[in-house]
């Protein structure tokens, strides 16, 4: 296994191209890396009715042939400043924001072990975790993919299912710094932004309005 | 060019290095001075209701001599310089259609007026005085008015029964919820509609790369072009 990747952005569900050239454009600036981007069409036939936020599952049917590790970003996130250098592990996730590491703690004994709870907007994988992501295919089929509890699609069941795999290698939350917990202080840091949670339109507009404002240029 | 004040309320801002930025952003890209009012400055009365009704009385807290004010609310960045605002009594911008229609199948004033505008962005001229005096009395009954949705729906009316309001574009105030196509030209960009603390953390990203700077300054020089890889024919596994 090596530290190499294979950037993955899915261009689903609607996304202004303007905003996907500009985030795909950001990354490569920053990280000198070529995104891989997935469109609708890219899917194979059991994924064409899947709900759009539960695509990730597909990821290895949607890559060449020759990935041996994916870094999954969702398309409302903002690269901000280049990504140091990934370690080399099986699989890679940022914390989640505090308030809902803990409230998943409180659910789950399993996350309550280390109050660990990522969020699936921004993961490193590796190929030999293919069989997770097959596993999660059939959560997404049988229609249990989402937690009635608090509906976050598939990411309790992503996060379950990992830690029963292997040892997640865990980044602090400022490679996927989410919006709705994001301090003003906390930007001074951030290598992303993550738009999540906020409604879809709230997203785009303030995307599209940072794209003219910020283009590409980088962040000290 | 008939000029105006600019003027925001600031009361308990969480944030005031983001204030001092965006008034400053705006004095520099406006070559206008802001009054920013603070609690400090506030009528007691004022600041016994609902923090948004404050608006009520901008007529009090601006100088005897001021014949216009542009108001606009905390959670705006402006972006690039306004162009000039007509001459009229109330100008504004219209907000999401979508607040509008419900108000009309509702209420029957809003049923005529069909439009409604977003009340963090307003330019009004000195006759507009007394329907704010109005604002201030409805605000101190405490009652509830159209689905008790702030005071952006009583404004609206106050002022539509009475004006023509003279409708400026999206760009004037580009609602973060609402106006995507307009979001790349910008002249004041409102955080509106969204969790409280993501707009300062977006607010700050724009502070931390524009500074003082205009818009364009930053897009100037940038002449790189992504060739995207098209994932058609690759052997995909």
């Amino acid at each position: 296994m090596g530290t190499d990747y294979l950037p993955v952005l899915f261009s689903i569900d609607e996304y202004p191209p303007e905003l996907e050239q500009w985030v795909a454009s950001r990354f490569e600036v920053l990280n000198g890396r070529r995104v891989h981007i997935v469109r609708n069409k890219d899917f194979p036939a059991d994924a064409r009715d899947v709900h759009p936020y539960c695509l990730q599952p597909w990821i290895w049917d949607v890559v060449p042939k020759d990935t041996e590790r994916v870094l999954y970003v969702d398309s409302d996130m903002i690269p901000l400043r280049a990504l140091p250098e990934l370690p080399d592990d099986e699989f890679i996730a940022a914390l989640d924001g505090t308030p809902h590491c803990k409230r998943m703690a409180d659910i789950y004994p399993a996350v309550a072990a280390d109050g660990n709870f990522f969020n699936s907007g921004f993961f490193v994988a590796s190929r030999s975790l293919r069989h997770i992501f097959d596993q999660m295919k059939f959560f997404v089929s049988s229609r249990k993919s989402e937690d009635p509890r608090h509906g976050d699609h598939l990411q309790t069941i992503f996060n379950l299912l990992i830690r029963s795999a292997t040892s997640i290698k865990w980044l602090p939350h400022d490679y996927n710094s989410v919006a709705i917990t994001a301090t003003p202080k906390m930007m001074s840091t951030a290598i992303s932004l993550h738009l999540c949670a906020m409604p879809l339109n709230a997203r785009w507009v303030i995307m599209n309005a940072l794209r003219t404002s910020i283009g590409l240029s980088k962040f000290e | 060019m008939a000029s105006y004040l600019p003027m925001m309320i600031a009361v308990d801002h969480p944030y005031p290095d983001l204030l001092k930025w965006a008034v400053e952003r705006f004095e520099v890209l406006n070559g206008k001075q802001v009054l920013v009012v603070t609690r400090d400055m506030m009528p007691k009365e004022a600041l016994a209701g609902v923090t948004s009704y404050s608006k009520a009385w901008i007529w009090d807290l601006a100088p005897k001599n001021t014949t216009r004010i542009l108001f606009w609310d905390f959670d705006m960045i402006p972006l690039r310089p306004l162009p000039e605002i007509p001459d009229v009594a109330f100008a504004s911008v219209a907000d999401y259609q979508l607040w509008a229609d419900r108000l009309a199948a509702v209420y029957p004033f809003f049923a005529r007026t069909k439009k409604y505008f977003n009340s963090g962005f307003f330019v009004a001229r000195k006759d507009t005085q007394p329907y704010f005096d109005q604002l201030k009395l409805l605000t101190a009954s405490k009652k509830k008015f159209f689905w008790n949705m702030d005071e952006q729906p009583l404004l609206n009316f106050l002022i539509q029964e009475t004006f023509d309001v003279h409708w400026l574009p999206e760009t004037f105030n580009c609602m973060g919820h609402a106006h995507f196509s307009v979001a790349s030209e910008a002249y004041m960009f409102h955080l509106a509609g969204m969790d409280k603390l993501s707009r300062w953390a977006i607010m700050e990203l724009f502070k931390l790369r524009l500074g003082l700077e205009p818009v364009h300054d930053v897009q100037r020089d940038e002449k790189y072009e992504f060739v995207f890889e098209d994932s058609r024919g690759r052997d995909h596994g």
